[in-house]
């Protein structure tokens, strides 16, 4: 584990707006960031639609740690790590179902769909009936949250609650949760999850999405034959026409958001910030949303 | 005499089947991608759905659902036609410079044939493809999986129109589908 914070020096200068490449290419950088920033920020795991019945499970994850989401005979959702608290293995394999039990391969605890350990294989024999069975449940995170339907978690006891949290950025993540006609909520989960691997750090999604608004060079191609997400050409493409892009941060939380507006905006190539308290304050949040039209 | 002339017509058809196919994958390998539009018919149905991991006794989830679900693809001509298009632009950077591509195709068997071999107007055909891809400097991908297609004659000629494709993958390996199976 890096101790010392040698590779800080220069690796950020705020005041000229200037990164060095060092961040996205650093294995130091990237194993302190799984230890301070996934463990701490707020993170989409999923959506309530995936689960709507007791018993339902989905697993997703968190940085590189597997998770099960899950709601017990209660009704309650839950965001587990998908790791068995005697050897470790991976209590659930599969990509989704509904279980009344999560079996772990290896020696057999099964854990109930709220957490707690329900059976232990030769619990007199392999144990001699000592282990404390309350006292090794499923690790769950530390909070969990809804919001109109997606399910967001963190493992940091401390961490401000979600809605605090996402400040400001609240309206824009509404853009993407709320209905076309202007109705709160009202999203669902489609079946299938599209899962591929991008060999890359995880902070270039970030600054492609919402910190860089002018690649669209790199994918003209799916413009000039209009091949957009609709398949007959994209739905947008007026509006992109007559509009300007935005980019949107926040400082306090450090969310980060590139939106299209039908006004022409005073806009430059740096973003634009709602508040002007310091930027030297952001530190490490969660990845920016792409709350584009 | 009516058996021996019934093998015959099944084993003309196989072979006729399989030589479409090779011709289809020799059109792709050779990036002849106009020419291997015309191989599909109008109505045609691409279809690759994704593969969950389930527990056993629930397989029948194992795929998504054409038409309902997210799929890697469920597309007709229209968008094959404009993939076709975006590679032919000569910017689309994930086929430029273009891939260099070797479909493998076997295991052909005919599992279906209307009205008679002897005189077929549509067959469901299944068959493997194992497809090599290497671009730019050293990427490599090795993709494997079925395809299960349903073929036209219209005017003495195979058409594609419906193309089922199961790739052996869950996480999908490569980082772009911008060829074709």
């Amino acid at each position: 584990m890096a101790t010392g914070r040698r590779y800080r020096g220069g690796l950020v200068d705020l005041r000229a707006g200037l990164i060095s490449r060092e961040i996205f290419v650093n294995e130091e950088i990237y194993a302190e960031e799984l230890e301070r920033v996934f463990t701490r920020a707020w993170l989409f795991v999923g959506h309530e639609s995936q689960i709507p019945k007791p018993g339902d499970y989905f697993v997703s994850c968190m940085g590189e740690e597997s998770v099960i989401l899950c709601r017990d005979r209660e009704e309650r959702l839950h965001v587990f790590l998908n790791s068995c608290r005697h050897r470790g293995m991976k209590v659930c394999r599969y990509d989704e179902g509904n279980t009344p039990v999560f079996t772990c391969p290896y020696h057999g605890w099964s854990y109930a769909a709220d957490g707690k350990l329900v059976g232990v294989p030769f619990f007199r024999e392999a144990y001699h009936g000592k282990l404390d069975r309350s006292q090794l449940g499923l690790v769950e995170v530390a909070q969990l949250a809804t919001y109109k339907g997606s399910v967001w978690a963190t493992w940091d006891p401390n961490a401000p609650g979600f809605l605090e949290y996402l400040g400001e950025f609240r309206r824009y993540l509404d853009l993407t949760l709320d209905s076309w006609d202007g109705r709160a909520g009202g999203t669902e989960a489609l079946g299938g999850v599209q899962k591929w691997l991008i060999p890359c750090n995880w902070k270039f999604p970030a600054e492609n999405f919402s910190g860089d608004s002018y690649h669209n060079i790199s994918h003209r191609s799916v413009d000039m034959v209009g091949i957009g997400p609709s398949g007959s050409g994209r739905r947008d493409m007026r509006e992109r026409f007559l509009a300007r892009r935005l980019q949107i941060c926040f400082p306090e939380r450090g969310h980060q958001t590139g939106v299209t507006s039908r006004r022409r905006l005073p806009i430059s190539n740096r973003p634009w910030c709602p508040s002007t308290s310091s930027i030297a304050r952001r530190s490490g949040g969660a990845a920016g949303v792409n709350g584009g039209a | 005499m009516t058996d021996h002339r019934d093998d015959l017509a099944h084993l003309l058809l196989q072979q006729k089947i399989e030589n479409f196919l090779y011709w289809e994958a020799e059109l792709l390998d050779e990036r002849r991608y106009e020419e291997w539009l015309a191989l599909l018919a109008e109505d045609v149905r691409y279809w690759m759905p994704m593969r969950r991991n389930v527990k056993f006794g629930e397989l029948e989830r194992e795929f998504t659902r054409e038409g309902q679900d997210v799929n890697w693809f469920d597309e007709g001509k229209e968008t094959l036609t404009r993939r076709v298009q975006q590679i032919l632009t000569g910017v689309h950077w994930a086929e430029e410079p273009l891939s260099r591509i070797c479909h493998m195709v076997s295991n052909v068997q005919i599992l279906d044939v209307k009205p008679s071999a002897s005189a077929p107007s549509e067959v469901t055909v299944k068959s493997r493809f194992l497809i090599y891809r290497n671009r730019v400097e050293t990427e490599t991908d090795i993709l494997v999986g079925k395809r299960e297609d349903v073929l036209h004659r219209v005017d003495g000629q195979w058409k594609i129109r419906r193309r089922k494709i199961v790739l052996d993958q869950n996480v999908l390996q490569v980082k772009n589908l911008t060829f074709f199976f």
